[in-house]
């Protein structure tokens, strides 16, 4: 049980982190409180993103797809966007879903969306 | 313990088990039983074949439904947000993608379960953002790609859609206090004009709280400024559920009183040749019931061989 505890605190720390580096990516990106920087929020995203944290993933995944403070480039979009929904961002599982041509295969990424949004940690 | 995929290697499903299908026979019954419950009425047609082009016949109700929840928490929760304008915004999420038979199309007469996933195609959570006047804007701009850039003075038919943005992507607000015209003859991020709410228009700077979902307040769709950041609240209640509890509550949707507000409209342009989309065939009684006096159908086969028909729009009305 102790080291339930120690790893669930852990987790929690990590994500913390994530928030912390999260936010700021965001700020940077829609000028909240700084001046707009969109290439230093597309390096705070990729910070945020390779911890591990899927919503910072899913960001990058547009930023890239759009050219948004960064050349486009849609396959290292595509990359993020399923890191991001291995992490299971609901939206990037959506995403995925509503591109996926196989009917079957859409349905059950949608499915594992919906079940990833009753879980969001934030 | 052994797993395996009910899908196989060439995609195909395994087949099914006699034994299984007859042990859950009586369930598959409820559960079909079940989406057929009818959770109220409604007195007219509720269909996305002409949700491009201004009717709201299957997105009002959802915008009412959203905006009844958003205000009612706020209230309750966020008093200090209380006092903001609250709107909504839906797309048409069944438009044509998969053939002529993929629209939503709920007939007049009891309004079931399984009609509300029509209304309301996917499992989002309903998010609420807190954006200004200009994002707003920016939002309404994004939505606007869905809309090739016309030229007035072609004579030749064009084509209205832009594939590329699909559908899902193309929100609209219905709300008789917020107006709009989208002007398709301007380039992307310069075609929403005249935005009013209540008769005046927005300031850029004031602040609007607007009920939507958790893709696009997360970031689907890449809308500007709208990736997690202007979330104040996510609801604990998916999108549909919140227009199931709605039309129950309503008990019987009207023509009147859920599905005719337009707050958008082309802005009025002439253009020397037609401007041109495709939908199902034989719909126009449709469009004309839900007010939409400006399209008229060219052809019931539009010769691409997928079962569409070419309608035009004139814009100039």
């Amino acid at each position: 049980v102790r080291w339930i505890v120690l790893l669930a605190c852990l987790a929690s720390l990590q994500a913390g982190a994530h928030d912390a580096d999260l936010t700021e990516a965001r700020n940077y990106r829609n000028g909240t409180g700084v001046a707009v920087d969109k290439a230093r929020a597309v390096r705070l995203f990729q910070l945020a993103a390779e911890a591990g944290d899927a919503d910072a993933a899913f960001t990058l995944a547009n930023m890239l797809r759009d050219g948004e403070g960064v050349p486009q480039d849609r396959v290292a979009a595509q990359r993020w966007l399923q890191r991001a929904a291995d992490g299971e961002s609901p939206e990037a599982l959506q995403e995925l879903a509503m591109a996926e041509p196989d009917p079957a295969r859409a349905a059950q990424l949608m499915k594992q969306s919906a079940h990833a949004l009753t879980h969001r940690v934030r | 313990v052994e797993a395996r995929g009910a899908q196989q290697a060439d995609k195909s499903f395994v087949a099914a088990d006699p034994a299984v299908l007859e042990t859950i026979a009586a369930e598959h019954a409820a559960t079909i039983a079940y989406v057929k419950t009818p959770v109220g009425k409604t007195d007219f047609r509720l269909s996305s074949y002409f949700s491009d082009v201004g009717d709201s016949s299957a997105l009002e109700v959802v915008n009412q439904a959203q905006t009844a929840y958003a205000a009612r928490y706020v209230k309750a929760n966020l008093p200090k947000l209380a006092s903001l304008p609250v709107l909504s915004m839906t797309a048409a999420f069944k438009s044509g993608y998969a053939g002529p038979g993929d629209y939503t199309d709920v007939a007049p007469g009891s309004l079931a379960l399984n009609n509300a996933a029509d209304l309301y195609l996917y499992p989002n959570s309903l998010y609420v953002v807190k954006v200004s006047g200009a994002e707003l804007k920016g939002w309404l701009e994004t939505a606007a790609k869905r809309f090739n850039t016309i030229d007035p003075a072609l004579t030749t038919p064009q084509e209205l859609i832009n594939p590329g943005h699909p559908s899902f992507n193309f929100d609209t607000v219905t709300s008789k206090d917020f107006a709009y015209r989208i002007d398709v003859t301007k380039p992307v991020g310069q075609r929403i004009v005249a935005m009013t709410w209540r008769g005046k228009a927005v300031d850029p700077a004031q602040s609007f709280l607007v009920a939507t979902n958790n893709y696009r307040a997360s970031g689907g769709g890449n809308f500007p400024g709208l990736d997690g950041s202007k979330t104040v609240f996510a609801a604990p209640d998916n999108n549909r559920d919140v227009l199931i509890d709605y039309v129950r509550a309503t008990k019987t949707l009207t023509r009147a009183a859920n599905g005719s507000v337009r707050s958008w409209r082309f802005a009025a342009v002439k253009t020397a040749g037609p401007v041109v989309f495709h939908s199902a065939p034989g719909k126009l009684a449709l469009a004309r019931e839900a007010g939409v006096d400006n399209v008229t159908e060219l052809q019931a086969d539009d010769g691409q061989g997928k079962g569409f028909a070419l309608y035009a729009v004139d814009l100039s009305q």
